[in-house]
C-alpha cells in the first residue's frame, strides 16, 4: 500500500508541477499581451484565449488531488475537530468516497467531451484555432487524478494509517 | 418534504465537516438526480466543472493571491508592517491599527480578500504575538481588515457583481472607495475604545524611537510602495484592465524582490504552490456552488420565495430590509461568491424593480459579504488567517465580533445615506 | 416533480390526452434585455396562444442554468428543452455566415435571409446533425465602431487602433489593421475610460446595457462591420415527441418571432442613435466610404471560408446558399 500511495504521489507531483508552469505563464502572458497592447498597440493573439482555455483549466484541475492531498479543501471544523480522532478517520472515509464518486461523474462526462471534440476536430476559431480537446482533456485527467488520491486515502484510513504518508514541507 | 432533502443533506455535511466544495456539489447532485432525472444531472456535470473553471476574469483570482505571495516570502511584507509600526507602534492597540493600515494597502492592491487576509497574517501575527497580544484580538484584526480588499478597488467581488448584474464596474469600483475608508476607520475606533476598555489585550509597547529613526525604518517600505503605485497606476492609466492588475502586480512584485535578491527558488515555487492551493480551493467551492445553485434554480424554489417577498404589501425599504438579511444569513453558510451567483439574477431585478440604485445596492451587498467572510460556521478569512497562523478557528471567530458590529453599523449607515456611496461615482462618471 | 417536463415526452404521442406540455427553455440575457422580452418572452407567449394554453413554458434566463457556452450541451441532455445555442460555434459554425461584414442591411433583412437560409440548408447541414433543431434566428443590426479618442471616418483611421471585438470581427479588425481585444463587455466601460482601448463594437442597442454612452465620444453609423445572430433550438427527440398541431404552432411563433423581434430592432437603434447624439457625435457613412469599407472587409468572408472548408464544413456552399436567398429576397 505504501509503495503504491509513493508512486501515485510521483504522478500527482508531476501533474502539480503543470499547475505551477500555468501560474507563471499566466502571470507572463497576461503581463506581456497588457504591455505590448499598451506601447505598441497591438495585443499577443491568443492570450486571452490561451489564459482562459488552457492556463486556468489546467491549474484548477491538476492540483485538485495534490489539495485534497494536503487537506486544502477548507471544511467547518468547529464540530468536527471536538469528534473523537476515530470519529473523524470514520467520517472521512465517507467522504473520501462520496467525493470520489461525485469525481468519477465529472471525468468521465469530461473524457466523452475530449474524445468528441478530438474525433470531430472541434475548435474555437479566431486568428489561430485553438483545439477544444486540449481544453477539455485536464477535466478528466485532474478529476480521476483526485478520485483515486481520495480512493487511497479512504484505505489508508480504514487501515489505521494516515491518509498519506508525510506531510509536504511546503504545507508548514 | 422530498424538495428540501438535499438542502437538509448540504446542512449536515457543512455541520459535520465535509469539505465545503463537495458538500455543495454533492448534495446539488441529489437534488438534480432527483428533481431533473440521470441526463440533467450528467448534463450539469458536464457544462458546470468547465464554464466555472475556464473563465478570463476568474484569473484575477489566481493573480492577486500570486502576488501576495511573493510580498509574503520574500518577507517585504513584514517590512512595511514593521515601519507601520514604528508609526503607530504608541499608539493604543497600535500594532492592531498598523494591521488595518496595511490591510487597506493590501486592499488597494488586491481584489481577493483571502489573499489580502493570508499575507497579513504572515506578516502581523508573530508580531503581535511577540508582544504579547490576545491571540483572539490578534486573529480578529488581521481576519477583518482582510475583509478591506473586498471593498476598497479592485475587488474580485465589485466586478462579479458588475458582470452579474450588467452593471458597469468602473462605477462600482469607484463607490468602494468611501465606504473602503469609512470602513478602516470604524475598525480603528474598535480597536481604540477595545484597548480603552481592555488594555491587557493589546499590552503598550515601550520603544522611544526619535523621528529621524523613525524616518529610517520608511527605507524598507520603497519596495512596497513602489508595487502599490505601479499597480495602481497600471490600473488608472489603463495599461491593465482590472481582472489583469494582479498579474502585472505580481509580475512587478516578482521584479522587485528578484532585483533586491529577497527570493530564492525555493521561496519561487512556495509562492506558486500557496496560490495554487488557495485559487483551487476557492475554484472548487465556487464548481461546487454552481451545481447546487442549478439545481436549486431547477426546484424554482428560490424563484418563488423572491416572487413572494416582491409581491409582499409592504414598503420598499421593508423590501430591501428583508433581501439584506437574507444575504447576512446566507453569509453565515455559504461562500460569498457562491452567495453573488445564486441570488443576484433573482434579487437584482427586484431592487431594480423599486427604484433602488444598482451601484448603491451593490456596495451594500458586497458590505454583507465583507460580513460573511467573517462569521461562523464557513468565514473564509477567519479559516485563512487561522490557517495561516497555525491557531485554532475558533479564536479568529471569538476576536472578531466586535468588528462585526462595526461592520453592520456602517451597513445601515450606507443603507440609510445613500450620498455616501454615490457621490464619488456620480461626481466621476458624467452623463 | 419536474420529470415530467422533459423525460417522459420520448415515449409516446401526447396529441389528445389534454395534458398540460411543459418546455423548459433556457439563456443568458436578462430579462431586462431587449433580446429577452421581445424574443423569448414573446416567442412564449404566442406558443401559449396559438395552442390555447396546452404548451406551457419553464423560462430560466440569466445564466441561471449554465453559462451562454453550455447551451447546447444542457439542451441535449435534456437539462432544457429549448437553449439559445448561438456560442456553440465549434458545432454550429456555419450559422457565423449572417455574422461576417457587410452579410446585410437591416437587422430585418438579415434575418430574413439567416431564418430563410436556417429552414432551407442550415437545419439539416448542421442542426439536426447536432441533435437539435433551429426555433427561430435572428440577426442584430451591424455593429458599429464607437471611439473615445477620435472619430473613425476613413480606412486609415482604423490603423492602430485598438479595438474591442467579439466573434468574427476579430478577422475584420485584423484585416483593417488595427488591434482586436478581447475583453469582457463588463470592462468595456473601463478600458474605454483608461485607454485600454481605443473604442468598442457594439450595436446601438448593447451600448446603454454596458454605460458606454457615459464614456464615447463618437460612433460610425452605416459601418458594416458585421454582426451577431441569436438563435434558440430545440432537442430535436423533444420536438419529434410534440403533437403536429404544437410542432405547427411552434413554427408559426418562431416566424412571427422573427419578424417581430428584427423590426423592433432595427427601429430602437434608429431611435438609439438619435438618443445618444446629444452625448456622443455620430457620422454616417457616405455610401462610397461604405462601400470602401465592405470592400476591404471582404477578404474576412474568404478567410472564414477556408478556414472552416480545411475542417470539413461547407462554408463555401454556404456562403452561396446565403448570396441566393439575399438576392431573391431583394
Ligand atoms: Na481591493
Ligand atoms: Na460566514
Amino acid at each position: 500500500m505504501n509503495a503504491i500511495e509513493r508512486g501515485f504521489t510521483l504522478i500527482e507531483n508531476l501533474f502539480l508541477w503543470f499547475s505551477q508552469a500555468a501560474v507563471a505563464v499566466m502571470m507572463l502572458l497576461t503581463t506581456l499581451d497588457a504591455l505590448s497592447r499598451y506601447i505598441f498597440s497591438k495585443s499577443i493573439t491568443g492570450a486571452y484565449e490561451i489564459t482562459e482555455m488552457y492556463l486556468m483549466v489546467i491549474l484548477v484541475f491538476l492540483s485538485m488531488s495534490y489539495v485534497q492531498k494536503v487537506d486544502g479543501h477548507i471544511r467547518l471544523d468547529i464540530l468536527f475537530e471536538r469528534f473523537p480522532k476515530r470519529m473523524q478517520d470514520v467520517l472521512n472515509i465517507v467522504y473520501n468516497l462520496l467525493a470520489a464518486a461525485f469525481m468519477f461523474f465529472i471525468g468521465y462526462q469530461g473524457y466523452n467531451m475530449t474524445i468528441n471534440a478530438f474525433q470531430n476536430n472541434l475548435i474555437a476559431s479566431g486568428l489561430l484555432n485553438f483545439p477544444l480537446w486540449l481544453s477539455y482533456i485536464w477535466i478528466p485527467v485532474g478529476s480521476f487524478l483526485i478520485m483515486i488520491r481520495q480512493i487511497l486515502s479512504s484505505i489508508l484510513l480504514a487501515m489505521g494509517k494516515p491518509p498519506h504518508l508525510k506531510k509536504e514541507e511546503v504545507d508548514e | 418534504m422530498a424538495i428540501a432533502l438535499p438542502l437538509i443533506c448540504l446542512v449536515l455535511f457543512l455541520i459535520f465537516g465535509m469539505p465545503i466544495a463537495f458538500a455543495l456539489g454533492i448534495s446539488g447532485s441529489i437534488g438534480l438526480i432527483m428533481f431533473s432525472g440521470l441526463d440533467s444531472f450528467l448534463g450539469i456535470l458536464q457544462t458546470a466543472p468547465y464554464e466555472s473553471v475556464k473563465s478570463f476574469l476568474m484569473s484575477a483570482i489566481p493573480m492577486f493571491i500570486l502576488m501576495a505571495a511573493f510580498m509574503t516570502v520574500s518577507g517585504i511584507m513584514k517590512d512595511l508592517f514593521s515601519a507601520a509600526y514604528n508609526w503607530m507602534g504608541k499608539l493604543p492597540g497600535g500594532l492592531g491599527i498598523a494591521t488595518v493600515f496595511a490591510g487597506a494597502m493590501m486592499g488597494a492592491v488586491s481584489g481577493s480578500s483571502q489573499a489580502s487576509a493570508a499575507a497579513m497574517a504572515k506578516a502581523a501575527a508573530p508580531e503581535m504575538k511577540k508582544y504579547k497580544y490576545n491571540t483572539a484580538f490578534t486573529m480578529g484584526v488581521i481576519s477583518i481588515s482582510g475583509t478591506l480588499a473586498v471593498m476598497i478597488p479592485p475587488s474580485i467581488v465589485l466586478i462579479l457583481y458588475g458582470i452579474l448584474t450588467e452593471t458597469g464596474v468602473g462605477s462600482l469600483l469607484i463607490a468602494g472607495i468611501i465606504p473602503g475608508i469609512l470602513t478602516a476607520l470604524g475598525y480603528i475606533i474598535v480597536i481604540t475604545i477595545w484597548v480603552k476598555i481592555n488594555p491587557e489585550i493589546a499590552p503598550k509597547i515601550q520603544i522611544q524611537l526619535s523621528l529621524q529613526e523613525r524616518i529610517r525604518s520608511l527605507k524598507n517600505v520603497w519596495p512596497m510602495l513602489l508595487i502599490i503605485i505601479a499597480v495602481i497606476g497600471g490600473i488608472y492609466s489603463g495599461v491593465v484592465t482590472a481582472t489583469e492588475a494582479g498579474a502585472l502586480g505580481a509580475f512587478i512584485t516578482l521584479a522587485v524582490v528578484l532585483l533586491m535578491r529577497r527570493m530564492n527558488f525555493k521561496q519561487f515555487g512556495l509562492a506558486l504552490n500557496d496560490t495554487i492551493k488557495s485559487t483551487t480551493m476557492i475554484m472548487t467551492i465556487i464548481v461546487g456552488a454552481h451545481i447546487f445553485s442549478y439545481y436549486l434554480t431547477m426546484t424554482q424554489v428560490t424563484q418563488k420565495l423572491v416572487m413572494q417577498i416582491e409581491g409582499m404589501d409592504v414598503s420598499k425599504y421593508a423590501i430591501l430590509a428583508i433581501i439584506i438579511v437574507i444575504y447576512l444569513v446566507l453569509g453565515f453558510f455559504m461562500d460569498q461568491i457562491a452567495i453573488l451567483i445564486l441570488t443576484l439574477p433573482l434579487t437584482f431585478p427586484i431592487i431594480v424593480s423599486l427604484g433602488f440604485n444598482p451601484i448603491w445596492f451593490g456596495i451594500l451587498v458586497t458590505k454583507t459579504v465583507e460580513v460573511g467572510l467573517v462569521t461562523p460556521p464557513v468565514g473564509m478569512n477567519v479559516f485563512v488567517a487561522t490557517g495561516a497562523a497555525g491557531v485554532k478557528t475558533a479564536e479568529g471567530f471569538k476576536g472578531v465580533k466586535w468588528f462585526v458590529l462595526m461592520d453592520l453599523f456602517i451597513l445601515v449607515l450606507l443603507i440609510l445615506m445613500p450620498f455616501i456611496t454615490l457621490w464619488l461615482p456620480d461626481l466621476m462618471i458624467k452623463k | 416533480g419536474n420529470k415530467e417536463a422533459s423525460g417522459s415526452k420520448d415515449g409516446g404521442d401526447k396529441a389528445d390526452d389534454g395534458k398540460v406540455i411543459k418546455l423548459k427553455i433556457a439563456d443568458s440575457f436578462p430579462t431586462s434585455n431587449y433580446l429577452s422580452s421581445e424574443g423569448a418572452v414573446f416567442f412564449m407567449n404566442r406558443v401559449k396562444e396559438l395552442t390555447n394554453g396546452k404548451v406551457e413554458f419553464e423560462h430560466y434566463p440569466a445564466e441561471q442554468i449554465g453559462k451562454a457556452n453550455s447551451y447546447l450541451d444542457l439542451t441535449l441532455s435534456k437539462t432544457i428543452d429549448i437553449g439559445y445555442t448561438s456560442y456553440a460555434t465549434d458545432r454550429l459554425p456555419l450559422t457565423e455566415v449572417a455574422t461576417l461584414p457587410g452579410a446585410y442591411g437591416s437587422a430585418e433583412e438579415g434575418s430574413k435571409i439567416i431564418w430563410q437560409l436556417m429552414k432551407d440548408y442550415l437545419a439539416k447541414e448542421e442542426y439536426l446533425k447536432n441533435g437539435v433543431r433551429p426555433m427561430f434566428a435572428v440577426s442584430l443590426p451591424q455593429y458599429q465602431f464607437v471611439t473615445t479618442k477620435k472619430p473613425v471616418k476613413t480606412l486609415d483611421d482604423f490603423k492602430g487602433m485598438k479595438a474591442r471585438v467579439t466573434g468574427t470581427m476579430e478577422l475584420g479588425f485584423d484585416e483593417l489593421g488595427a488591434s482586436p481585444v478581447f475583453m469582457p463587455a463588463t470592462e468595456g466601460y473601463t478600458a474605454m475610460e483608461r485607454g485600454t482601448v481605443d473604442g468598442v463594437t457594439f450595436p446601438f442597442t448593447s451600448i446603454a446595457p454596458y454605460q458606454i454612452d457615459a464614456i464615447a465620444k463618437y460612433s460610425t453609423k452605416g459601418a458594416n462591420l458585421g454582426s451577431f445572430t441569436v438563435v434558440y433550438s430545440i432537442n430535436e427527440k423533444v420536438y419529434q415527441s410534440l403533437p403536429d398541431n404544437v410542432k405547427d404552432a411552434l413554427a408559426q411563433a418562431g416566424d412571427e418571432t422573427v419578424e417581430h423581434l428584427s423590426k423592433y430592432l432595427d427601429e430602437k437603434n434608429e431611435e438609439l442613435a438619435k438618443k445618444f447624439s446629444s452625448n456622443i457625435k455620430i457620422y454616417e457613412l457616405s455610401k462610397e466610404e461604405s462601400a470602401k469599407w465592405d470592400e476591404a472587409l471582404k477578404p474576412v468572408w474568404d478567410r472564414w471560408a477556408e478556414d472552416l472548408e480545411k475542417r470539413g464544413f461547407k462554408a463555401k456552399e454556404t456562403i452561396q446558399k446565403y448570396e441566393e436567398i439575399k438576392d431573391s429576397l431583394k
